[in-house]
């Protein structure tokens, strides 16, 4: 059974990602939060294999969420969602200790890739050229 | 049955509206499509209780599609979402047929009430927007927006609908092209548009040239 944490403050979003990763995983317990603030509150409540967080979000952005968990704990992997298709951000997050960047509007196929390669303990950074 | 058509050029934005819609339409057909020219297929195959649509799509953007789809499918109701805030947007899709704005940042509870809504027969803004409508719009509704215009202003905009320029404005009417320029930002922010066309487009309509 894998745990996933969600973070997004749209709940389309979210939803849209819960059912995708329902779909295409058969062993999955996922929650979901809406802010930066209950990202953290959540992520050192329990263990997670993984986090999905969008950047642009009330309180605490997935950035900085992003750099705190990090901090606290080193292992687990944080997937960063964003509506950004720039690699500015992709090297933010590379640089903030991120295991992977990803635009909002690339297709479900390559969402559930990026799922895959980082819950098997890889990195996936799409838009830039990084060594994982 | 009921029959919702989506439209979104974001795989997740899809998942997630199909899922909001089938928790609260278990029985609904919910048909998914990527594109103002998918709805377009969609629409001429068969009837549709309802498209939800986002306005900003690559090819044919939202709003022209919304024009061409009301045009076609004149009662065929089209709920607009969009990640751009509603006071931007939401005059201006309602004008252009929309039965309906929503923010993409809204919560799924108000997505289902603005469907359900729609399928009445009504319309639907957020309580948010009808809000800031309450608060922008100084003249009742039933009256044209032109009317609120002061004279000068009407008189400028009629001349840019037929298509004169700020410099030939600025020569036939005796003064300076900055106060020809400030009329024009003023009178397309009280028309609530942006461009010359919306103006000539609105002027056409409304028969004022």
């Amino acid at each position: 059974m894998k745990r996933i944490l969600i973070a997004d403050d749209h709940a389309i979003v979210r939803i849209g990602f819960r059912q995708l990763l329902m779909d295409s995983f058969s062993q999955l317990y996922i929650e979901e939060v809406e802010d930066g603030e209950q990202l953290l509150k959540s992520a050192f409540a329990a263990q997670w294999d993984m986090v999905i967080s969008d950047i642009n979000m009330p309180v605490i952005n997935g950035i900085i969420a992003l750099q705190k968990i990090r901090e606290r704990l080193p292992d687990l992997p944080v997937l960063i969602v964003s509506m950004h298709d720039s690699s500015k951000y992709a090297s933010h997050v590379h640089k903030a200790g991120g295991a992977g960047y990803l635009s909002k509007d690339v297709a479900a196929t390559e969402l559930v890739k990026a799922v895959q390669l980082i819950l098997a303990g890889n990195k996936y950074f799409a838009s830039i050229n990084v060594e994982g | 049955m009921l029959r919702i058509l989506i439209a979104d050029d974001h795989d997740l934005i899809l998942k997630g509206l199909k899922q909001i819609l089938k928790e609260a339409y278990p029985h609904a057909l919910i048909e998914e499509v990527k594109n103002a020219e998918g709805v377009f297929k969609k629409a001429i195959q068969q009837e549709w209780d309802i498209v939800i649509s986002d306005i900003s799509m690559p090819g044919r953007g939202g709003l022209d599609m919304l024009h061409d789809l009301k045009e076609s499918f004149p009662k065929l109701p089209v709920l607009i979402l969009s990640v751009h805030p509603e006071e931007q947007y939401a005059m201006r899709v309602l004008r252009a047929g929309a039965a309906g704005y929503l923010s993409k940042d809204s919560a799924n509870e108000e997505l289902v009430k603005a469907v359900q809504r729609i399928l009445l027969g009504r319309k639907y803004i957020s309580p948010y927007m009808a809000e800031k409508l309450a608060e922008q719009i100084d003249v009742p509704l039933s009256k044209p927006l032109h009317t609120i215009l002061s004279d000068k202003e009407f008189h400028i905009f009629k001349l840019i609908a037929e298509g004169k320029s700020i410099v030939e404005i600025a020569a036939m009417l005796s003064v300076s092209q900055t106060t020809i320029s400030t009329h024009k930002a003023k009178l397309l922010s009280k028309m609530h548009m942006r461009a010359n066309a919306e103006l000539t487009r609105y002027a056409l309509e409304n028969k004022l040239i």
